[in-house]
């Protein structure tokens, strides 16, 4: 009997340890590892601490080195060397971001598997190794590592990152280790190579070729060019429209009939960035500034996360002075300012991501149609190691164009539907080089100099400088296409159709100090129909032409003034439809409800402020409309349908009577009021989903920060912020601006920066989402560059000492 | 009786010092080792005292411990609070970890008092 018991008591107590010790499906975490108070969540409690100092001993450090930590956490690191400078970089972006630094690359690399038992996820982990990631990644590496200066920067920042994990106890790990029972492991060059991979995917990785290739097959062709017309110049291109230029074009061989898709196709389960993901900057010109001094501005539209995808730090060493919004992940500023310049980025948004249909000669895939012959197809398996223990080999076949991501293993078992990918971020290339010579600039030339080293993501940099100067270039390695090439899914057996040549750089689109007075973009289209080059991509209409106009008619502008644009909630799409929306509504056919509501909208001075239920009943009542116009295109296979502003053009142009409009929209009067009914009732459905709530936009909106891993607990939600994304202030459910950042050139450069968030990614800081509030009542905060010479210890809080040692 | 008392109150306050000593080498799982070293050692007779003895014990450790952090007022607890079932604050989130401590204490002090009964060690 007592030896029964003794069984007994023995087997609960260690079903009670493995219990304990392993996530479950209803309990999704360790409990025994995580509420562990000596080793668990509790140890990543952090006091609100004022001020401190330490000494920390760092292997690989040439010279003493002072990490100086600001009353918002943003360290300022002060280095007697360069390559000093990157290793602390490393170091102090791991002790407040490692878990999102190496979360986000195992995303970019496919291996969200080893952490995450879930099948979509395993998934996912197919679609990012099948596009090609981390075969991208490598061959960049490649590249970086033949660099001197890029080489040791790389070794560096690894090293810097890897002093921190050393330190590490499985008490010290950041709580979502423990959340997700893993360890993190040794960084390295690749996985920061990966990061910069992970950020051209989010900005040239959207695709709709497909769909666009269906949606023409679903009406004749002069339809479908007057629904996708090619920008007109009305528009607002970033060069200004009716600039020369004078250069050779590079040749290509163009098709002798135009391109047309012939068959329609099954949608493709493909892991599409946002569409939004875009940003709006500025630089403007000392003849229209107060100071006589340039100012500039940028604010990169993301997904907004906890941890931000911002880190805010100074790097200072000799030779080099730099301040900004660094990539947790990867050395050097990436938006920023130094002694001398001050620049920024939007997406160039251009298209560089073609799918090419092969044709194999058999079933062993060793061999595809090229140019009337068979070519040889490479092989590469990839191994995803999954959190189980299992391990998925899938194979992926390597073409000449790129990885064929779509076969009969993937995404197309419904037809023998063998698509691969063509796109720029696969060409090795190095742009931390570009970033090493911008963070260093200190005139015009030195940063055209600089963007030489910039393939991908193609991006719009502006610039302004002490001396003067403004400018803005869209760089980027673009491929010269013929008109219509890549617009739809191409013919991989056909020279014709592959990318023949690339623009020369010094080609690209440019301006440098314009008659006007400043440079601007807002992801709009780069040039008018002068530019000799193919401009297809995706193209923002509203925020561009807002900022030029705001910009055009105002003189004397003052940091201020610059801060008030970037938090614009004009809705200029509203301003321009709503008159004819009012025109066509039906009032008589309307509730005693449904007019008051109208009434609302009728009095509204077109602000998305945060606070009104105006922009909500627009919102609703034109996602109706958007809807019901293009129900007819919502057939069985995937469709691209114009985008709103192209929608409302062709409302506009059926209003007037144009008859060149093809219009399967029927009675728009009658298209309208049912779409205003539709949306009252879409906000009453909303309110009560929603307890009863009012429909203020902020409701309605939904700003939301949110955590990488999805948990509401780490989250926050209804952020009282105005705006959409085709409004200057682009904040729209989990997206906006997540970055802000103002520089005023002068004597002494001032700059003012907030992002949503706060430097920790420790949700058990108070520095984790401090900035939230003000980013949403639009404040900034003043960003201090210490002086190295003559540190200002009254603007300090924290100090790290570093020496060169042992690893500790 | 009262010598049966003192004996529990000197079992709980030795397995919270021992699970407390062994939290510097070993994770949670110390608690059961330490439940195990205390029910072997003290062997109270009963189911009832030497699994209630080791269980205050180890929920002594793990409670006391958890609010001398609450003491930060680190924004972590109203959060990860929301990670668990009942969205438990503060208190709560160190009481729930002193009850999962006490059960692997118990159940650890009821293996080894019974070991210790089959072998017939004396106390």
């Amino acid at each position: 009997m007592q030896k029964i018991k003794l069984l007994v008591y023995a087997a609960i107590t260690l079903a009670l340890v493995w219990f304990l010790g392993r996530p479950h499906s209803f309990l999704p975490l360790a409990a025994g590892k995580f509420m562990d108070p000596s080793r668990g969540f509790w140890q990543n409690a952090v006091e609100h601490s004022e001020r401190g100092e330490e000494d920390i001993d760092i292997e690989g450090l040439e010279k003493e080195a002072k990490v100086y930590y600001d009353r918002r956490r943003v360290p300022h690191i002060l280095a007697g060397s360069e390559m000093d400078v990157f290793l602390l970089q490393g170091y102090v972006t791991a002790k407040d971001r490692l878990w999102q630094m190496e979360f986000q690359v195992m995303a970019a690399g496919g291996r969200l598997s080893e952490v995450i038992d879930n099948p979509r996820v395993l998934e996912n982990d197919r679609k990012m190794r099948r596009l090609g990631m981390r075969w991208a990644a490598e061959r960049s590496l490649a590249v970086m590592e033949e660099v001197p200066e890029t080489k040791k920067m790389l070794d560096a920042y690894t090293k810097g990152v890897n002093a921190w994990i050393s330190k590490l106890s499985y008490a010290d790990f950041p709580v979502e280790y423990k959340l997700l029972d893993y360890e993190p492991e040794p960084w390295t060059n690749l996985k920061t190579s990966l990061l910069l991979k992970m950020m051209a995917f989010n900005l040239t990785g959207r695709t709709t070729d497909l769909e666009r290739g269906n949606s023409y097959l679903a009406t004749d062709a002069t339809t479908f060019d007057d629904y996708f017309p090619d920008f007109p110049d009305s528009l607002d291109p970033i060069i200004p429209s009716g600039t020369q230029y004078d250069f050779d074009v590079v040749e290509i061989d163009t098709p002798a009939m135009p391109y047309r898709p012939e068959k329609v196709l099954n949608t493709l389960d493909y892991p599409q960035p946002h569409p939004n993901n875009g940003s709006n900057n500025w630089a403007v010109s000392g003849s229209k500034t107060r100071s006589g001094y340039p100012i500039l501005a940028n604010d990169p539209h993301l997904g907004l996360s906890f941890p931000s995808i911002w880190y805010e730090i100074q790097l200072s060493a000799p030779g080099l002075n730099v301040y900004g919004a660094s990539l947790p992940g990867a050395p050097l500023v990436i938006i920023g300012f130094n002694d001398d310049v001050a620049w920024g980025v939007t997406n160039a948004s251009r298209d560089v991501l073609d799918w090419y249909s092969i044709e194999f000669k058999d079933a062993t895939r060793q061999e595809y149609k090229y140019n009337g012959a068979w070519k040889k197809s490479e092989i590469r398996v990839e191994a995803i190691k999954q959190k189980n223990g299992e391990t998925l080999m899938d194979t992926v076949i390597y073409t000449h164009h790129g990885p064929v991501m779509y076969d009969k293993n993937f995404g197309g078992e419904s037809k023998p539907l063998n698509l691969a990918v063509r796109w720029a971020a696969h060409e090795p290339s190095n742009e931390s080089m570009c970033f090493y010579k911008l963070n260093r600039a200190k005139n015009h030339a030195d940063y055209r100099a600089s963007l030489k080293h910039f393939y991908c993501p193609g991006q719009n940099m502006v610039f302004a400088s002490q001396d003067g100067d403004i400018a803005i270039t869209q760089q980027g390695n673009f491929p010269a296409k013929w008109p219509g090439q890549g617009e739809f899914i191409m013919d991989g057996s056909n020279p014709l159709h592959e990318w023949q040549a690339w623009i020369p750089m010094d080609q690209n689109p440019h301006i440098k100090n314009p008659e006007r007075g400043f440079v601007s973009s807002a992801n709009q289209i780069a040039g008018d129909s002068s530019y000799p080059y193919n401009l297809s991509g995706r193209y923002e209409e509203y925020r561009n032409r807002r900022i030029n106009d705001w910009l055009e008619e105002r003189e004397g502008l003052t940091p201020d003034d610059i801060c008030l644009l970037q938090n614009d909630r004009y809705n200029l799409m509203a301003a321009e439809n709503f008159a004819m929306l009012d025109d066509l509504l039906r009032k008589n056919e309307l509730s005693e409800t449904e007019k008051k509501l109208f009434g609302e909208l009728a009095a509204w001075d077109f602000m998305n402020n945060a606070d009104l239920r105006a922009p909500s009943i627009w919102e609703a009542w034109t996602d109706a409309l958007y809807e019901n116009v293009w129900a007819s295109w919502n057939g069985e296979k995937p469709q691209m349908r114009p985008d709103p502003y192209q929608t409302a053009e062709l409302l506009r142009r059926v209003v007037k009577g144009d008859s060149t409009v093809k219009n399967p929209f029927g009675n728009l009067s009658q298209l309208a009021t049912k779409s205003f009914k539709e949306g009252v009732s879409d906000l009453q459905t909303w309110s009560e989903e929603n307890g009863g709530k009012e429909w203020t936009w902020a409701a309605y909106n939904n700003v939301s920060v949110i955590h990488l891993l999805r948990q509401p607990a780490f989250s926050r939600n209804e952020i009282p912020v105005g705006g959409n994304h085709n409004i200057v202030n682009a904040a729209f459910g989990r997206h906006g601006p997540s970055w802000r950042m103002v520089v005023e050139l002068g004597p002494e450069i001032k700059a003012w920066g907030i992002y949503p968030g706060g430097q920790s990614g420790n949700p058990g800081s108070y520095w984790y989402d401090n900035t939230i509030k003000d980013w949403a009542n639009g404040r900034y905060y003043p960003l201090i560059m210490l002086d190295p010479e003559n540190v200002d210890y009254g603007k300090t809080s924290y100090v790290i000492r570093f020496k060169g040692g042992k690893a500790e | 009786m009262k010598n049966r008392i003192v004996k529990s109150l000197i079992m709980t306050v030795a397995v919270a010092a021992l699970a407390w000593l062994l939290s510097f080498f070993l994770p949670y799982w110390s608690l059961a080792l330490a439940g195990f070293v205390g029910g072997f050692v003290f062997r109270l007779g009963g189911i009832g005292r030497d699994f209630s003895a080791a269980f205050f014990g180890g929920f002594l450790f793990w409670f006391v411990y958890g609010m001398l952090i609450l003491g930060t007022n680190s924004p972590l607890f109203e959060r990860v609070g929301g990670l668990l079932p009942g969205n438990p604050k503060g208190f709560m989130l160190a009481f729930i970890g002193g009850v999962l401590a006490g059960l692997l204490a118990g159940f650890g002090a009821l293996t080894g008092a019974t070991l210790k009964g089959l072998t017939g060690a004396k106390n």
